[in-house]
């Protein structure tokens, strides 16, 4: 070694002593770094993903075929074994900086397998009968690992899965302790819009548009299904909507204000349909319907414009 | 911890809204349930019957026959299973299987005597003497989030016994393949 780059290395190393770096950030950096300087990065990404797919797909493949001829015990292990090795891998990756990223791919890988893996014991071992409950407790420890993890490493892929998992686990109880359907939408939907409006104020706030989608989707759907029912007051369905819109102006959601806005127009039509229809002909009904979008797709757009764009 | 409650008390009440439903709902059910005076009437049903026109059980002088129609040779119904007949008795939960007379096809109609059941009276009548009628508690009120996080409708895909606003559910009572025969008298 010569001395120029022994100096260069103690260079480094007091750098390191002197801003608290580890070895692994180190390592880190340089991997980043001659990724960025690869031309073609896109294909080799494209590569890799279309690689996956196929291994994952082969896999898949391979086990179908040989399902029939495997015990009970090998069955659980080939569904289940996959998943919890994802997760264990994805928790090992978050604690180290070079492969972060690789944790949330296999925190999803992991998030279809357990499920999976799961469901293929309570088929192979247990003779309740009852799929309903076998699903309740599967996602109900489900949201308990993911949610619990999260706790500990701060990961949004965790929140996110463990979120989903726990609406699962929740919305069946709610089905089996008789909660009417309508009232299990807007539970359901209330719940997630909250949950969406406080994790967006967090730095997981990424994954706040897909459950501020869900939730709004949800609420106002039961809420139209509630208010269809009652003759004559299926015009409150509009106060309904119009509040949605500025709900999502006050919280600063563009995805919400999509949804309420798209639920208005389709309201607009149900409307239309129902009551002007057979009175002056449904050409006349068009046109006005035509004009009301407009107008609201205009008011849409100005008070998408006072929302501002997110990092 | 009580700084925490404070800071995050909109998601809190958020997360446990739907709790709360679930609690009162499971205790308006059970309230229900307690509150309904099981009918004195046994019920007499059949499970996987669907599309049967060989096989039937029907009353006759207030008793339980099994009937069996040949079929005309260009009938597209070819169902020739025997259906699963239960009596349950509301007031002990008893569901009893029972089991009917296995015969050859034959060109001729018949109806047999159930012999387990001929010391038994019946009435085909839609309402039990007590005012219950066998009815399903399915109701459409489906959406997003039923369809998403719901399971799959257990509970709503299944025949009661009804009066007033109490129900007794009947157990093994498919939704889609359930028929009503007859009350016992």
């Amino acid at each position: 070694m010569d001395a120029s780059k022994q100096d260069a290395l103690t260079q480094i190393i007091t750098l390191a002593k002197e801003h608290d770096i580890s070895i692994d950030e180190i390592g880190a950096q340089i991997v980043n770094k001659s990724l960025e300087n690869k031309d073609g990065k896109w294909l080799t990404k494209l590569l890799g993903y279309l690689g996956g797919a196929f291994i994952f797909g082969g896999l898949g493949l391979l086990t179908a075929m040989i399902w029939d001829d495997l015990t009970s015990a090998t069955r659980v292990l080939i569904s289940y074994g996959p998943g919890i090795i994802a997760f264990i891998l994805g928790i090992m990756t978050v604690k180290d900086t070079r492969y972060e990223k690789a944790s949330t791919g296999l925190f999803m890988t992991s998030s279809v397998l357990l499920p999976t893996g799961m469901f293929v014991f309570l088929n192979e071992y247990s003779d309740g009968g009852d799929a309903q409950l076998a699903a309740m407790v599967v996602f109900g420890i489900l949201a308990l690992q993911f949610l619990l993890t999260f706790s500990a490493l701060k990961r949004t892929s965790l929140l996110f899965f463990g979120f989903l998992f726990w609406n699962s686990a929740l919305g069946i109880l709610m089905e089996r302790a008789y909660v009417p359907g309508e009232l299990v939408g807007i539970g359901l939907g209330l719940s997630i819009l909250i949950f969406a409006f406080n994790v967006d104020k967090t730095k997981h706030r990424a994954i706040s548009p897909f459950y501020y989608f869900i939730g709004g989707m949800g609420f106002l759907w039961a809420m139209f299904d509630i208010i269809e029912d009652i003759s004559g007051l299926d015009i409150l369905y509009l106060p309904v909507t119009i509040f949605m819109m500025m709900a999502s102006v006050r919280v600063q959601s563009r995805t919400l204000l999509l949804v309420s806005t798209f639920s208005l127009l389709g309201y607009l039509g149900y409307f239309t349909n129902e009551y002007f229809a057979d009175v002056t002909g449904w050409p006349v009904a068009l046109i006005i319907l035509g004009f009301l979008l407009i107008g609201i797709s205009a008011q849409a757009v100005k008070l998408g414009q006072k929302i501002p764009k997110k990092a | 911890m009580k700084a925490f409650l404070k800071e995050n008390s909109v998601l809190i009440a958020g997360i446990t809204l739907p709790l709360i439903l679930t609690a009162i709902f499971f205790a308006l059910t059970q309230m229900q349930i307690k509150n309904v005076t099981p009918p004195n009437h046994s019920i007499l049903y059949a499970t996987n019957n669907n599309y049967n026109h060989y096989y039937k059980v029907i009353i006759k002088d207030e008793h339980a026959y099994l009937s069996i129609v040949p079929l005309p040779k260009n009938s597209h119904h070819r169902n020739y299973k025997l259906p699963d007949v239960y009596l349950f008795d509301p007031r002990s939960g008893e569901n009893k299987q029972i089991q009917l007379p296995v015969k050859e096809q034959n060109k001729e109609r018949q109806e047999i005597l159930i012999d387990e059941l001929k010391n038994i009276k019946f009435s085909a009548h839609a309402q039990s003497p007590d005012g219950f009628t066998f009815t399903s508690n399915y109701k459409r009120n489906s959406n997003l989030m039923t369809e998403m996080f719901g399971g799959g409708y257990r509970s709503r895909y299944s025949y009661v016994l009804k009066k007033g606003n109490g129900t007794i559910e009947v157990p093994n009572a498919a939704r889609y393949n359930t028929q009503f025969i007859a009350w016992t008298l």
